[in-house]
């Protein structure tokens, strides 16, 4: 069993942050005493859209929550403690929710709709995971879109729901609603895998 | 002030076309290739949402190493079909060899799940109280009387890492793949905010399937041809091997250090270079926005 990419990983580290000490060495002496964040980053947990170095961030710009197709369930507590804490208590200004094209979770949603919808008792992680993705393909109609076109219909049309639901939940509802709150405002945002450029698709804030 | 507010995200937006543009430069099919051909990362990351912590600058990764999943306090649970969800799909069909739980000093996570456990009985009326049961359990097991602050978080820290790797070692992508020969093994790091610094805590795999498979079940040594260039335990001293090899394969050198290669480009004689900065962390120069030392804006 080989962990080269473990101790590949392990050693960039080690360079890394040499390299950053060498340009600022109070860095990391710094960075631990708190952070700041102005963005919370919503994505995919695909290793083709890595939030930072796609948009050439540093350590302390981005607060993240990665998971599978970049859902926000309203029941999903992981999701959910995320955004309560970057916006309570971090104190971010805007969720970006970040969709990309080619996306597995997606092309396996579409998968799944053409089959009937499955037996509960079998379901797993991931097929419960991708079930309100599913019956949002569903309800799409892609019947005069080539393979390509409607994944990347799937993929907008998800994009615009999740930011509905980030919209709906009580940390942004409770946000918009209180004049005195930090000004929030949400993003839907496209990754073109294609062309390593994001599009931004939908803007939301407390006066929509 | 709308003006203000909307330069954070728009930021990012700038940033991600000049970085885009500096990928081309450097490799036109990069993302052409990475639209055509299926992930094949080596890697899940599942860490802590902190913005301090990010995966792939940390580890000075590209797009394509590490499939990541990040949430408070770097947390693994057995009903969270958010995170089961994510280590299914990255063990198969994926295929990742390693799933690394990275957890950090100074996590704002184990502070509050501390204060939570001082404070008594706990009432999970909230997302993010329910989140951190499970957290403020493990801190009333251990004993932290007499610890200054920073220890008792280090402490609660480190018990959370090893806490999840059970965890994951005990969930069904794992159990499966182990009861298959997939010797995906499983990794606990603490990233030191202070120093940059990443440390192995604790590494788990399938129980004796190096000297077993080999005599036994050769098939089972199912192993990356890629990996058998540098033998594992020299892989891990060798970094002038390692970037040996980035040399002679240029795809992989111009993406993964862009920003430090534009560096070089301009400390050749023609220019003077006013500052050969560390990798990624030069300022975005980007027309409109001011000029400023990003490390200093962000602290």
């Amino acid at each position: 069993m080989s962990h080269r990419p473990i101790q590949t990983l392990l050693n960039a580290n080690e360079e890394w942050a040499q390299s950053v000490v060498k340009d600022t060495p109070d860095f990391f002496s710094r960075s631990a005493t708190c952070q700041n964040p102005k963005i919370l980053w919503i994505g995919c947990s695909d290793s083709r859209v890595p939030e930072s170095i796609i948009t050439a961030s540093k350590p302390g710009d981005i607060f993240v929550h990665r998971n599978v197709a970049n859902q926000f369930h309203l029941h999903d507590d992981s999701a959910l403690s995320v955004l309560s804490f970057a916006i309570k208590d971090v104190g971010v200004e805007h969720v970006v929710l970040v969709g990309h094209t080619n996306c597995g979770g997606a092309m396996a949603c579409m998968e799944a709709a053409k089959v009937a919808a499955t037996n509960p008792s079998a379901s797993t992680p991931l097929t419960r995971w991708l079930s309100p993705l599913t019956a949002l393909v569903r309800s799409l109609d892609l019947s005069a879109c080539s393979a390509n076109e409607a994944l990347n219909k799937v993929v907008e049309a998800n994009i615009i729901k999740q930011v509905d639901n980030i919209c709906k939940s009580e940390p942004i509802t409770t946000a918009w609603a209180d004049p005195h709150a930090k000004k929030v405002t949400v993003h839907g945002w496209m990754y073109d895998l294609a062309e390593g450029r994001i599009k931004e698709l939908v803007v939301r804030d407390s006066q929509a | 002030m709308s003006q203000l507010q909307s330069n954070a995200a728009e930021h990012l937006i700038k940033a991600n076309e000049r970085w885009a543009r500096d990928v081309i430069k450097h490799d036109p099919n990069f993302f052409k290739d990475s639209a055509t051909y299926p992930q094949r990362p080596k890697v899940l990351w599942i860490g802590c949402s902190d913005s301090r912590v990010p995966a792939s600058v940390v580890t000075a990764s590209m797009p394509g190493d590490i499939f990541t999943h990040t949430n408070i306090a770097n947390q693994f649970h057995s009903f969270d079909d958010n995170a089961n969800s994510v280590l299914s799909f990255a063990v198969d069909p994926v295929g990742v060899k390693h799933v690394v739980l990275v957890g950090h000093s100074v996590c704002g996570g184990a502070q509050a799940a501390i204060q939570a456990a001082e404070e008594g009985p706990v009432e999970p009326h909230d997302p993010l109280t329910r989140w951190l049961v499970p957290l403020i359990q493990l801190v009333r097991t251990l004993d932290l009387h007499g610890l200054p602050e920073n220890e008792a978080v280090d402490k609660v820290v480190e018990a959370n890492i090893l806490k999840q790797v059970e965890n994951i070692c005990l969930s069904e992508p794992i159990v499966t793949a182990w009861a298959t020969g997939n010797n995906v093994s499983v990794h606990g790091w603490v990233y030191d905010l202070a120093t940059g610094r990443i440390r192995e805590l604790v590494v788990r795999s399938l129980p004796y399937v190096e000297k077993r498979t080999i005599k036994w079940f050769p098939y089972l040594v199912a192993e990356d041809p890629s990996d058998a260039e540098v033998p594992p335990n020299k892989a891990f001293t060798n970094i002038a091997a390692e970037k040996s090899r980035d040399v002679v394969d240029p795809p992989k050198k111009a993406f993964s250090y862009i920003v430090a290669e534009e560096s070089r480009d301009v400390d050749l004689p023609k220019k003077d270079s006013p500052k050969n900065g560390p990798p990624k962390m030069e300022s975005p120069d980007i027309e409109g926005l001011p000029k400023e030392d990003p490390l200093k804006k962000a602290l």
